[in-house]
């Protein structure tokens, strides 16, 4: 399964690669991604990056998605219930509003990132070092709500329509026009969220009994709760940032991919941050190819997609 | 002789109120201990502590070294604890569940090793679900769901096994095959602690009973010196038939007094 979603994550990389306002003929992408020929600067200043960050993001919320499933042992969790992605987004949208990103451009992701952070601490805070997992969703509903009513606080107090219209299309996701730059801000960041969240799938599977038995199997339940959710913080609280909100992807993919994995929380992490990237990179190319008067903006494309998904997971769970 | 589990003026403060009181066991290898006593005795709180799930006042020793310093994935190969709560989330197989019991086994990077298989193999026979394999246990009986997850701990391999109403919401042909799984494993050179709400099947399969009311040990010895007819009625407020039968003693709980 693995490498049929690697062959199939390559094959739409290429895809979206190939996919923009000024066609390229394959020798010359080609060419370009090597930073030869005359496509070279639109290859690698603009295609190279939006495809990066498309797979990244995607990536990270699939993973972080299946990770948090697993520790709150709910089909219905995804990188929000923590508070995380609500937080990172007020942390860019007051960059926006206090025009520091329009000053220095890296300070609207840097701002989100400290969001995310800022969101993981106060959130492991309230809801204990032993606690459960309980307390740990209800410190993230709380901490969401109140990122929310911030966020809603800067756009009523914005100063003029531009500015509203900039911090509302930020929060709606997207990864146009992004440089190479942003690529470098995140992908460290993304890397090392995910790499906590892969080291703690036996945590997770160990997690599918119950706290208790997973206690006494040696797992330190405080430890890998912390250790998700600071894993979600750095790797979403990037790809929110540079990205903006993306919803639903890490609530859809792993509960797609469970039944292949035979239920194994471990064994989901990897497939989903792969199915998440395809999932992106996918939505990216429709977004470009959707002949609208005005570019669609990723997260209204994986929302509209999602949420449907979402009720109907719903309406089965209900008739279960 | 040491005895495998010594438990030594243990306490147990749950929320701020004290649930288990100064109290003491000493386990042997090879010896099945039903810990019995009314509801709210404290016999899920001292399990817990024993199995280092929970804080505890007191010492702790299970062959012969102090549980509070050993380190968690120690404690996980020394210890096997099976909770009264049976929920397993998620549709994993009976042998994905089972095998969750190796964890404690596994190396860093590794997968199943032979060892892993044979124990996995072994546990589920010795719990009669090698046929139950590849169910997903939510679509499991309670009574098979409750043998598979015996089997989890089995697969543990630990000297020590603690089990909380292991034959809770059993039919008495599955009741009585926990039992002996649990005493098969004593026999094995275990120790076994096994809290039960059945009197019978505490007279009838163990080799040690303790006693708890009220958050203290009241008594632990032979099944019979434990569950006199004075106990009972102190304890329980209970009056029970009891006899013996093919050389076990037998007890019928009858009536309230």
């Amino acid at each position: 399964m693995l490498a049929g979603l690697s062959a199939a994550l390559l094959a739409a990389a290429l895809a979206s690669l190939a996919t923009g306002y000024v066609p390229l003929p394959w020798p010359e992408l080609v060419a370009g991604l090597f930073g030869q020929g005359r496509a070279g600067p639109l290859v690698q200043e603009i295609r190279l990056p939006r495809t990066l960050l498309a797979i990244g993001v995607g990536a990270t919320l699939g993973l972080s998605g299946a990770a948090l499933q697993g520790l709150l042992r709910n089909p219905l969790a995804e990188p929000g219930v923590v508070g995380i992605s609500a937080s990172a987004g007020l942390g860019s949208v007051l960059a926006l509003y206090f025009g520091m990103a329009a000053a220095w451009p890296p300070a609207l992701p840097l701002s989100g990132m400290a969001g995310a952070g800022l969101a993981a601490i106060l959130v492991l805070a309230l809801a204990g070092r032993a606690a459960g997992m309980l307390s740990l969703v209800l410190a993230g509903v709380a901490v969401s709500s109140f990122a929310v009513a911030l966020t809603a606080l800067a756009l009523n107090l914005a100063p003029n329509p531009y500015a509203l219209s900039e911090m509302l299309f930020w929060l709606l996701g997207s990864v146009r026009d992004r440089s190479r730059d942003d690529v470098l801000y995140a992908a460290p960041l993304m890397i090392l969220g995910g790499a906590m969240l892969l080291a703690g799938g036996r945590g997770l599977d160990a997690l599918s009994l119950g706290e208790e038995t997973a206690a006494s199997l040696g797992v330190r339940v405080g430890r890998l709760q912390a250790r998700v959710v600071a894993g979600t913080a750095l790797a979403v609280g990037a790809a929110v940032s540079v990205a903006g909100s993306i919803g639903f992807v890490g609530l859809v993919v792993p509960h797609l991919l469970r039944p292949l994995c035979r239920h194994r929380p471990s064994a989901l992490l990897l497939p989903s941050a792969l199915a998440g990237a395809i999932l992106v990179v996918a939505a990216d190319i429709l977004v470009r190819l959707v002949p609208t008067a005005i570019e669609l903006h990723l997260g209204v494309v994986t929302a509209l997609v999602g949420a449907p998904f979402f009720l109907a997971l719903l309406f089965r769970l209900g008739r279960g | 002789m040491t005895p495998l589990l010594a438990v030594d003026r243990v306490s147990v403060v749950l929320g701020g109120r004290p649930v288990v009181h100064d109290a003491s066991l000493a386990v042997p290898a090879g010896c099945l201990t039903a810990l019995v006593g009314p509801n709210g005795a404290g016999k899920t709180s001292l399990l817990r502590a024993i199995a280092g799930t929970a804080a505890w006042q007191g010492g702790i020793r299970v062959g012969g070294q102090d549980l509070r310093r050993m380190p968690a994935e120690v404690r996980a190969r020394t210890v096997a604890y099976l909770p009264q709560q049976r929920d397993v989330a998620w549709g994993l197989a009976a042998r994905d569940v089972v095998a969750l019991g190796r964890l404690p086994h596994r190396t860093f990077a590794g997968g199943e090793s032979a060892a892993d298989r044979a124990a996995i193999g072994r546990a589920m026979a010795a719990a009669d679900v090698a046929a139950l394999a590849g169910r997903p246990v939510d679509r499991l009986s309670g009574g098979e769901r409750a043998r598979v997850l015996l089997a989890r701990a089995l697969a543990q391999d630990a000297a020590l096994l603690v089990v909380d109403e292991p034959t809770a919401a059993l039919d008495p042909y599955h009741q009585i095959q926990v039992m002996e799984v649990l005493r098969a494993e004593a026999d094995a050179g275990r120790a076994v602690v096994a809290v039960l709400h059945d009197l019978a099947l505490a007279a009838r399969f163990a080799h040690q009973v303790a006693l708890m009311d009220a958050g203290r040990m009241v008594a632990a010895g032979a099944p019979a010196s434990v569950l006199t007819a004075a106990a009972l009625a102190r304890v329980y407020r209970i009056e029970a038939l009891a006899g013996t039968h093919d050389g076990a003693g037998w007890i019928l709980p009858w009536r309230r007094c």
